[in-house]
């Protein structure tokens, strides 16, 4: 099947066109969650042929490859001498996995978002506009066009939490809008200083001229893209408006938020950090000193952020704020992973380790979307139906609730990073990556692992086992509409921890070129 | 050259027709129906034949058919020129070298374009005004026709002359139909700019009685005194490109360009001459505000454009760094004090002037990129500031009150008001993909890339942060104002009469219009900045 469409712009905008028409069309909530329900599916459908594409090229071809890119999708929007802008998107194994975590993700936050009262067609909207602008991040290949799909991504987050949020809304709202704009704006420089040296808001051109002199000057933009992008992950010590935003969301804005959008300080950090600075001053000198330093910052970064993560688990009583925090810790793995597979690579003789520590890092933004979705729909899944998330009030739940207390074991354990179930080989191609880049130092995120099975069964225990506490007798137990899509994930979990093969040799076979291996 | 355009005075019509139209409302309006209804058959006329000569910029078949060809105007002798299109010269009084001359190029004509949508708008918006209709909409078009002057006059004295009629409509839209303070502000406002007006005067009079017979010569070949400007304008960008050329020497330039330079920022207005629009602004009626800060304040920043740089290109390479500071202290300034104001027209005047930074900040850095960047930022400032201003006076009517801490609750109340003002801010704050993203990002990248200003570099930051505080004052304030329960001593607001919706869809379509396709106008602007300023950028 040859793909001769623009797939990838049908991708970004049929979510658009669904949350216009939602709003529009949707007069009933009935109607409302329908519209949104299929215009999800329709680009979950669209997002599998395209990630088919690279599974499985023979039967399915994606057109117009050009420079590691497929399905280019190029046209004139501006064209001023220096002022040349491009309406320019592309597709290659690291976007199509997110896309593809992206698609999946979104009809089951509005699966889990079912029961939703207020306001119903404007809500339904919100995700699909937010689909639309995080598949927009992901596919667009023009820095004009990714900032603007960057920032605009804010404003539907920023709703989704501000209007239909918990208590403190407004304040989780603001801190969230404000504190990732302001982090956008090195981001918005280093954009000027590609342009400015580059010539080109075009990403395939800077990706394949890399133009950024070394030296200071890259190495500046490094730290300004980590701030940006790590605030996003979110990293230690950028990381504090996560677990307010979490606490505040309703459940399916948490799904997405911890689902995807933390996703793309993650794609940023590769796409910017790795694929634009730090590999091209290696290539300009193997023994670069700035380019040693940065991998120092971001290892140093993903360890703090590994270990502290970890750490304050252990002192949260709100489920959410405890899944929050986790995040920052599962995050850490990704910018250790990314520091690992960068580092590996100039090492003669570990690059195999290197490929397995850029690749774990990849498959660790994929695991974490789908453990932490599950989580958070069932920390939301608890809040609601007995007004209260707290651990230490909770208590034996799982005689009353055993399908939740199913779901939510197979996710701690999932979470954990259990063999066999999708966290355990995303962590463990990560560990392989770090110990052939940097030795040792590998025990420290190990460390990490028993402190994460430490406060995840802790919490189980008191949560889930032990004598029920009167107060929740009567609670009820999943509903359908939340049945649906925790199946969903957690066989998802159990599809990809037995077989990642599928994904990780597309995935290994992106970083082998890029790393140049 | 041969003219064969089809309406040889196109360009007076444009001008004398809102004139005409006063007189006519004045004599003919007795009732307040008709007094609005001729206000807007004019203002739509008007800005129908704007539209017309804005199209005839794309060399589209139909309007080549209608106006002909756009060929500019050419001076007796050889080029480089600068591109002026639609000019009618009559002579006036030929002893003192004044005459009427008139022309557009691509910085005035969006300019030109704002002032009658943005009049027909409001005469749509005050579509109930009963306070003395007459006057209102005799003086709307008025100010209409006295706007339309500056941006087209190229003879000094008769901008000069313009620049000084637009005051009184103004004066009295302030003085009649204002706020409780009204008088202070329309005096505050008459007094600021008026002084801007005089210091203006001087440089004219310098130009004119002492530089302007060599510049005459070089370009229509008589040394007699004049006012025409576009005797200056050609002769500078001649010099411009080839230092040879001689020219006013750059030790006069300077304080010429002071003087412009003051009275246009007074107008603009930059930090620290500023303190009369919020006055103004908050005193005036929703009309007064729309037209003030959507065309009135573009008068400093096209006067920026075509007088100090066209003019002046020595003094502007010497003195960028004046526009630099201003433009710099005008946004961060604007933004600090914007987080802290109660009345929402106080909070929009204010960050009027740190959008007005962007424009100083864009010319500072010589690059084209930034100037065309300023330029838009003109355009584009006055589409949101009318809506901004709108919504202040709809909350107003609806509420009774723009006090932001009263307000609460009006997003379930008003949805409509509500769905507009979410649209207003985040133009306003710079959200990528609406319309004053574009510019803004232009003058960035200009400030970022000025290469012959490599300390701009680094400075960049500065404002960089100052959207910051914007984008937190327009969130806090949406919040406030949307969010929560309605106070019972609000009432029951009713959402948005349908004559004041009209006029927000037009406004938020062109939003999202030239946010999406910025190109017919950037093109305009860039092509004037290439052309009438090609200096920019060079060493």
């Amino acid at each position: 099947m040859l793909i001769d469409f623009p797939i990838l712009s049908l991708i970004v905008f049929l979510p658009l066109l669904g949350a216009v028409v939602t709003v529009l069309v949707g007069v009933s909530p009935r109607a409302a969650r329908g519209i949104a329900l299929v215009f999800s599916l329709i680009v979950l459908a669209l997002s599998t042929v395209t990630l088919f594409g690279f599974l499985l090229p023979q039967s399915v071809a994606l057109s117009a490859a050009q420079d590691g890119f497929y399905a280019v999708e190029r046209a004139t929007w501006v064209d001023l001498a220096e002022f040349r802008i491009q309406y320019l998107l592309g597709v290659d194994e690291l976007s199509a996995v997110l896309v593809f975590l992206n698609a999946l993700l979104t009809p089951l936050a509005l699966a889990i978002s079912w029961d939703e009262r207020h306001r119903v067609p404007e809500f339904f909207a919100m995700f699909l506009f937010m689909e639309a602008t995080i598949n927009g991040v992901f596919l667009s290949l023009d820095l004009f066009l990714f900032i603007i799909f960057w920032e605009v991504g804010l404003v539907p987050m920023y709703f989704i939490i501000a209007v239909w949020g918990g208590p403190r809304k407004k304040y989780a709202a603001i801190k969230f809008f404000m504190y990732t704009f302001l982090a956008s704006l090195p981001l918005l420089v280093a954009i000027f200083a590609f342009v400015f040296y580059g010539g080109s808001f075009d990403m395939i051109r800077i990706l394949r001229d890399a133009p950024v002199p070394v030296g200071v000057i890259s190495e500046l933009m490094f730290v300004g893209l980590i701030v940006s992008f790590g605030t996003k992950l979110p990293t230690w010590p950028l990381h504090t408006w996560l677990p307010d935003a979490h606490v505040e969301a309703p459940t399916g804005g948490s799904v997405i938020l911890a689902g995807i959008l933390l996703k793309l300080g993650g794609y940023g950090l590769i796409r910017f950090n790795a694929q634009m600075i730090l590999l091209p001053e290696f290539q300009a000198d193997p023994g670069s000193e700035a380019a040693l330093r940065m991998i120092g910052y971001l290892a140093v970064l993903g360890i703090v952020s590994i270990l502290y993560g970890a750490f304050v688990c252990l002192a949260q009583n709100d489920l959410k704020r405890l899944v929050a925090f986790s995040s920052v810790s599962h995050m850490g793995f990704v910018t250790l992973g990314i520091a690992a597979g960068v580092y590996g690579a100039q090492i003669a003789g570990s690059e195999p380790g290197a490929l397995l520590g850029l690749s774990g890092a990849v498959f660790q933004l994929f695991a974490h979307g789908l453990v932490s979705a599950s989580l958070f729909m069932l920390a939301g899944s608890i809040g609601h139906k007995i007004g209260t998330r707290n651990i230490s009030d909770l208590g034996g739940i799982a005689k009353r609730v055993p399908s939740l207390a199913t779901f939510l074991m197979i996710a701690f354990l999932a979470s954990l990073g259990l063999p066999g179930l999708v966290g355990f080989v995303a962590e463990f191609a990560t560990f392989l990556g770090v110990y052939a880049a940097f030795g040792l130092w590998v025990f420290v995120p190990i460390v990490s692992v028993v402190i994460t099975a430490a406060y995840y069964i802790w919490a189980m225990q008191r949560a889930l086992f032990g004598p029920l506490n009167p107060r929740w007798e009567g609670m009820a137990d999943l509903h359908r509409f939340e049945v649906a899509p925790l199946a969903v994930l957690t066989a998802s979990f159990a599809v990809f921890g037995i077989f990642p093969v599928f994904f990780l040799e597309v995935i290994t076979r992106w970083a082998r070129d890029i790393l140049g291996v | 050259v041969v003219d064969i355009v089809v309406f040889p005075h196109i360009l007076s019509i444009v001008v004398w027709l809102p004139f005409a139209g006063s007189v006519a409302v004045f004599m003919l309006g007795r009732t307040q129906r008709l007094a609005r209804n001729l206000a807007l058959a004019v203002s739509l006329a008007e800005t129908i034949l704007v539209s017309v000569l804005l199209l005839s910029f794309f060399d589209l078949p139909e309007t080549v058919a209608l106006l002909g060809p756009l060929i500019p105007d050419a001076p007796p002798t050889p080029p480089p020129n600068i591109p002026l299109y639609y000019v009618d010269r009559v002579p006036w009084v030929p002893q003192l070298g004044w005459s009427y001359i008139v022309g557009v190029d691509g910085l005035s004509l969006p300019l030109l374009w704002l002032t009658p949508l943005l009049t027909t708008l409001s005469v749509v918006f005050h579509w109930r005004e009963t306070v003395r209709p007459r006057a209102f909409f005799g003086l709307l078009l008025f100010l209409q026709f006295s706007l339309a002057g500056v941006f087209v006059a190229l003879d000094f004295f008769l901008f000069a002359v313009f620049w000084e009629l637009v005051l009184i409509p103004m004066f009295f839209l302030i003085g009649i139909w204002g706020g409780p303070n009204r008088r202070y502000a329309a005096l505050k406002f008459l007094v600021y700019t008026h002084v801007g007006y005089v210091i203006m005067l001087v440089s004219i009079f310098y130009l004119w009685l002492v530089e302007s017979p060599a510049a005459n010569a070089a370009v229509y070949g008589s040394s007699t005194i004049t006012t025409d400007m576009t005797a200056f304008l050609h002769v500078a960008v001649r010099h411009g490109t080839n230092s040879l050329v001689p020219y006013i020497l750059p030790a006069v330039q300077v304080p010429v360009f002071l003087g412009f330079l003051f009275a246009f920022i007074v107008k603009l207005p930059s930090f620290p001459v500023h303190t009369w629009l919020p006055d103004a602004h908050v005193e005036a009626p929703t009309a007064g505000s729309v037209l003030l800060a959507g065309v009135l304040l573009k008068m400093g920043g096209y006067g920026i454009f075509r007088i100090n740089f066209g003019i002046f290109p020595d003094a502007a390479r010497e003195l960028w760094w004046i526009l630099a500071i201003l433009g710099i202290v005008s946004m961060v300034y604007a933004a600090f004090v914007c987080l802290a104001q109660r009345d929402l027209k106080r909070l929009i005047a204010y960050s009027s002037v740190g959008h007005m930074g962007f424009v100083l900040l864009g010319a500072a850095t010589l690059t084209p990129i930034g100037a065309v960047g300023g330029v838009f930022q003109l355009f584009n400032h006055g589409l949101i500031t009318a809506i901004l201003f709108m919504l202040a006076g709809s909350v107003k009517h609806s509420t009774g009150t723009r006090d932001i801490p009263s307000l609460q609750g009006l997003g379930r109340a008003m949805p409509q008001f509500s769905l507009v003002l979410i649209i207003g801010f985040f133009a306003s704050l710079g959200l990528p993909g609406l319309n004053s993203f574009w510019s803004e990002f232009m003058v960035f990248l200009g400030t970022y890339s000025a290469s012959n200003l490599s300390d701009l570099r680094r400075i960049v930051f500065i404002p960089l942060l100052s959207i910051v505080v914007t984008a937190a004052y327009y969130v806090y304030t949406m919040q406030r104002i949307l969010f929560g329960e309605l106070p019972k001593e609000l009432g029951q607001p009713h959402d948005l009469p349908s004559y004041e919706r009209v006029s927000y869809v037009v406004l938020v379509a062109l939003i999202l219009f030239v946010g999406i396709f910025p190109i017919p106008f950037l093109s305009l602007m860039d092509v004037f900045v290439r052309q009438s300023l090609p200096w920019l950028g060079g060493p």
